[in-house]
């Protein structure tokens, strides 16, 4: 991946640019979504980079904290383009949300009056509450699926601090991802391997 | 000063963020909703629907739109930016260590040790959200304010997520759809 990068011009930093922009601005969903759209264009069409690279690529994104989508596009323009590569890219894809996102903000409060309005995003609070329960279960189902005692010890322990004890939140990451960590470099080290 | 809180808030946010979109929800709406009070938890469930309405990740929209409540134009753009920050510095890093060493397997192992309390702070949002659905909030709880119509949209949305695999987009809409007719019909009052 080092050292095959292409010589930067304008022309390359704005179709870095407005690449991102153009798949941030018609994708909805994000996530896997916008990563099949930079890969169709990336890959596909300029040919700028491989398709092997996209899996390497999807791998470090997931690995970070952040959007994965911002993530992808982040290490997309870093590859073809550097540091700059990296910023452009970003650039492309958080303009649209922010743009779309401040016009409705301004007119939320009018917006939301409206009666009908009103009406439609009190169901929706019901159809936000079913996809968190859904997502909470499948998440669990993941966690049980581990067969490891510590992972579902961990999942009980964190619900309790958090959700009854009010332990604050980064601590609470923090912590796990330490004892993750541990337990990964000791105990879970041969099953890892 | 209003856009130096949200600076920090919000570049916390983007380092602790794990999980996707819907696992660092909670994340946000502790920090958003819980420590800084910046809108209620009602406001917080219309910005998901918002969010997941509009193009672009899901992540990027709650930035934008907290920071655009709080501070207008110049609020959405530090928040925005603040938020994805500390991803630009940590992926860039993580590309050289990947492509040095070819494997990421200390990073996982913490990731995988992460993955109970993604878990746990689904959970919680779950609570949350689904008592501002049925109880306009966790404060109100009780048999007689529940909303009954409510219950019986998540119970149905919640069967088609299992049965149907439907999206949560199409879950959201559909649900903003049904209940705003069943609502207008009884005359709900708001």
């Amino acid at each position: 991946m080092e050292g095959i990068r292409k010589p930067i011009n304008a022309h390359l930093l704005w179709t870095l640019f407005r690449t991102c922009f153009v798949i941030s601005a018609c994708t909805f969903g994000g996530g896997m979504v916008v990563i099949s759209m930079l890969q169709k264009k990336f890959v596909d069409e300029l040919h700028w980079i491989s398709e092997d690279e996209v899996m390497d690529m999807v791998a470090i994104a997931q690995s970070c904290p952040g959007v994965m989508a911002v993530n992808t596009s982040i290490i997309i323009g870093y590859r073809i383009a550097g540091p700059i590569g990296a910023i452009l890219t970003v650039l492309g894809t958080v303009t649209p949300p922010m743009v779309i996102l401040a016009i409705i903000s301004a007119f939320y409060t009018e917006f939301r009056t409206n009666r009908v309005v009103a009406l439609v995003l009190k169901g929706m609070q019901a159809g936000v509450a079913a996809v968190m329960i859904n997502v909470t279960y499948s998440m669990v189902r993941n966690v049980l699926k581990d067969k490891k005692i510590i992972y579902l010890l961990m999942f009980i322990a964190a619900s309790i601090a958090y959700i009854i004890f009010k332990l604050d939140i980064i601590i609470l990451i923090l912590a796990c991802g330490i004892i993750g960590g541990i337990y990964t470099f000791t105990i879970g080290k041969e099953e890892n391997t | 000063m209003i856009l130096f809180d949200l600076f920090t808030t919000f570049i916390l946010l983007g380092a602790f963020s794990f999980g996707g979109g819907i696992g660092s929800m909670e994340l946000i709406r502790n920090r958003v909703v819980s420590v800084r009070g910046w809108m209620t938890d009602a406001e917080f469930t219309d910005i998901i629907s918002i969010s997941e309405m509009t193009p672009g990740p899901l992540g990027i929209n709650i930035a934008s739109f907290v920071g655009a409540r709080t501070a207008g134009i110049p609020g959405t753009i530090v928040a925005t930016l603040s938020y994805v920050l500390p991803a630009i510095a940590i992926v860039m890093i993580m590309a050289r260590i990947y492509f040095h060493y070819r494997n990421l397997k200390g990073v996982q192992g913490v990731l995988k040790g992460l993955r109970p309390a993604i878990a746990a702070m689904v959970l919680a949002a779950a609570i949350t959200l689904s008592s501002t659905a049925w109880w306009n909030g966790m404060n109100n709880i009780s048999l007689g304010n529940t909303n009954w119509i409510a219950i019986a949209i998540t119970s149905l949305m919640l069967i088609l997520l299992g049965k149907k695999k439907t999206g949560p987009i199409t879950t959201i809409l559909g649900s903003g759809i049904i209940g705003a007719v069943i609502y207008a019909i009884i005359g709900y009052p708001l």
